[in-house]
């Protein structure tokens, strides 16, 4: 048992690094593994290969590992600490947020930069989950994590439609296309470099936090009764949430369905500890966000197909072979 | 291991569920507190083990306030199993019963050859060693309750608490829970405060017996002391025929009428 889940646990890691050697060398344009290796010998700056490989596949394909990774441990997170397996980051207003905030930046400032519209996303972001944080705890006692999702689900409704108002009014439907359809497409190294600590940090607070994640995943009585800190295990969790689903928002819009399917993959493959689930979920992340951006690029060139859509695409089907082979398990 | 409660008060918003409620814990014995729904029974429970913070009074444990040992401090000496748990039906027995040693251990350190002796030893307790490897979703309700109580076993504390463990399960399986809290208390000497519903189970096992009415104390002491046709009108609104036990001899009720609005509306 112990062989199998470890030889499971590499075949996703061989799973993940192909893609992403893939993603590098695959795409429009004549960049390939050659170039990947010229281009680690010895950059040349006037050789256009070189100069995509750089400046385009290298930060586009480390964009899509580390929002994915981000969306799946978030997800991961949001599912142990609320114990409700349809938890994603979605549902805490965190989309919503951004949106508004992106909507907000681009009727006030239209010629506004891309790094000012990540930094007013993730702003939005912090706005919707301090708001459904704050309604959903705010009387505290057993069933919060059930008044959570339903105030989630109330400011995510409230700041979605306020969004679509500003959308409308602003006239900025083309110009929220980008953060609607989702996607790493158009992330260089400025703007990887603005998310990317933020994910790290919240990459290795959630990781510090899984075990108590685990305790909290048996409810809350019960963890507190196995010396859990309940409270403060819950707001860190929050704070990581944030970071990861805020900084992924920001980068690459809303990819949807990654924070609610590699949670559960992740279970498939290492079971229900979450000292094994919030690692494993943000390499399944990754994987399926490198594969879907390559997708995306490959598919149909020289359009991009929306990554949301691929999303989806390849994890409904896998979310339902895994939801009938183990109904028990969810 | 001493667990002494100080005039403790709780309320929620304006329901008050414990009311200046004082209650010392004597080590070795069975302490069974039995009460109507509501009389706070699972809330002292909680207040008793840390999990909840009075809004008034304290607990001492071992002579200290318990807000002043840490969570974990107090799950060493200390297991609570709450009422009906839920946990991932993915869960297995034996991964179930070794969260019970995570007091005992750091982080993200993995379990010991202690921590291993603590769960087998606490399964084979539970009758569970055969089941170790099942998943919970794949248990009846007798079982799953026994593989909870595994989990609170190899926490390897003198005291155990658990709030109403027969609930939900069939005459036979209570029957066999009582024996085990028994065994428990017995041969391992442990401490056990139990909170439960049939007021002839608690009778039998219990060699305390406290009995909550509206977050005060009723009566306390003895089961042949406590168990009075006064008490039981008094407190839970039933007229009832009370006889003795013949294996036992501890007291019996067989109540035959209710008062439905409680006592105040007595003929």
């Amino acid at each position: 048992m112990i062989l199998r889940e470890s030889l499971r646990v590499l075949l996703v890691l061989v799973i993940m690094i192909s893609i992403f050697a893939l993603s590098l060398t695959q795409g429009a344009g004549s960049a390939d593994a050659t170039t990947l290796l010229e281009v680690l010998n010895g950059f040349d700056p006037r050789n256009t290969d070189h100069l995509v490989m750089r400046d385009l596949r290298v930060p586009r394909a480390l964009a899509a590992m580390m929002v994915g990774a981000a969306l799946g441990v978030a997800g991961a997170l949001m599912q142990g600490v609320t114990r409700n397996p349809l938890a994603s980051p979605t549902l805490m207003g965190l989309n919503a947020g951004a949106g508004l905030g992106l909507a907000c930046t681009l009727v006030i400032a239209p010629g506004a930069s891309f790094v000012a519209l990540i930094v007013s996303a993730f702003l939005g972001a912090g706005i919707g989950v301090g708001l459904s944080l704050g309604l959903g705890l705010a009387a505290g006692g057993a069933s919060a994590p059930l008044r959570l999702a339903l105030a989630g689900a109330a400011v995510s409704a409230l700041l979605g439609a306020i969004g679509s108002g500003v959308v409308i009014v602003g006239e900025i439907a083309q110009d929220v296309l980008f953060f609607t359809a989702g996607g790493v497409q158009g992330v260089g190294w400025d703007e990887l470099g603005l998310a990317a600590p933020w994910i790290v940090i919240g990459l290795l607070i959630a990781l510090l936090s899984s075990p108590a994640v685990s305790l909290l995943s048996l409810g809350e009585d019960v963890a507190a009764a196995l010396g859990a800190r309940v409270i403060l295990t819950r707001s860190v969790a929050a704070v990581a949430t944030l970071l990861l689903a805020g900084a992924a928002v920001a980068i690459a819009g809303q990819v949807g369905f990654i924070g609610l399917a590699a949670p559960h993959l992740a279970r498939f493959i290492v079971g229900q500890d979450y000292r094994r689930i919030i690692p494993m979920a943000g390499l399944i992340g990754a994987t399926l966000l490198v594969g879907a951006d390559l997708a995306a690029r490959t598919l149909n060139p020289p359009h991009e197909t929306p990554v949301s859509l691929l999303t989806a695409l390849i994890g409904a089907p896998v979310l339902i072979w895994i939801a009938r082979r183990s109904a028990r398990v969810l | 291991m001493t667990i002494e409660a100080r005039h403790l008060h709780f309320h929620y918003d304006n329901e008050t569920v414990l009311n200046d409620l004082s209650l010392s814990i004597i080590p070795g014995e069975i302490t069974a507190l039995v009460g109507p729904n509501g009389s706070g029974k699972s809330t002292l429970l909680k207040a008793l083990s840390r999990i909840l913070r009075p809004q008034s009074g304290e607990v001492l444990l071992e002579g200290k306030p318990i807000q002043s040992w840490s969570a974990r401090a107090v799950a060493r000496r200390l297991a609570l199993l709450p009422q009906s748990p839920e946990a991932p039906m993915g869960l297995s027995v034996r991964d179930l019963a070794g969260y019970g040693r995570h007091p005992w251990r750091r982080a993200f350190q993995g379990s010991g050859p202690e921590d291993r002796a603590a769960v087998d030893r606490a399964l084979g307790l539970t009758g569970m060693t055969s089941f170790a490897d099942r998943m919970l979703g794949s248990l009846s309700g007798g079982q799953r309750q026994r593989a909870w109580i595994a989990m609170a076993l190899s926490q390897e504390t003198d005291v155990l608490m658990l709030d109403e463990p027969t609930s939900f399960l069939d005459m036979a399986h209570q029957v066999e829970l009582m024996q085990l809290v028994e065994r428990l208390n017995v041969e391992e000497g442990r401490t056990i405060v139990i909170v439960l519903h049939d007021l002839n189970q608690a009778a039998r096992i219990a060699h305390r017996m406290v009995v909550l009415n509206q977050g005060s104390i009723a009566a306390d002491g003895k089961p042949a002391e406590v168990m009075t046709a006064q008490m039981l009108r008094r407190v839970f609104g039933v007229e009832s025929d009370l006889i003795s036990d013949p294996r036992r001899g501890t007291p019996l009720c067989l109540p035959y009428a209710a008062y439905f609005s409680g006592p105040d509306l007595e003929p």
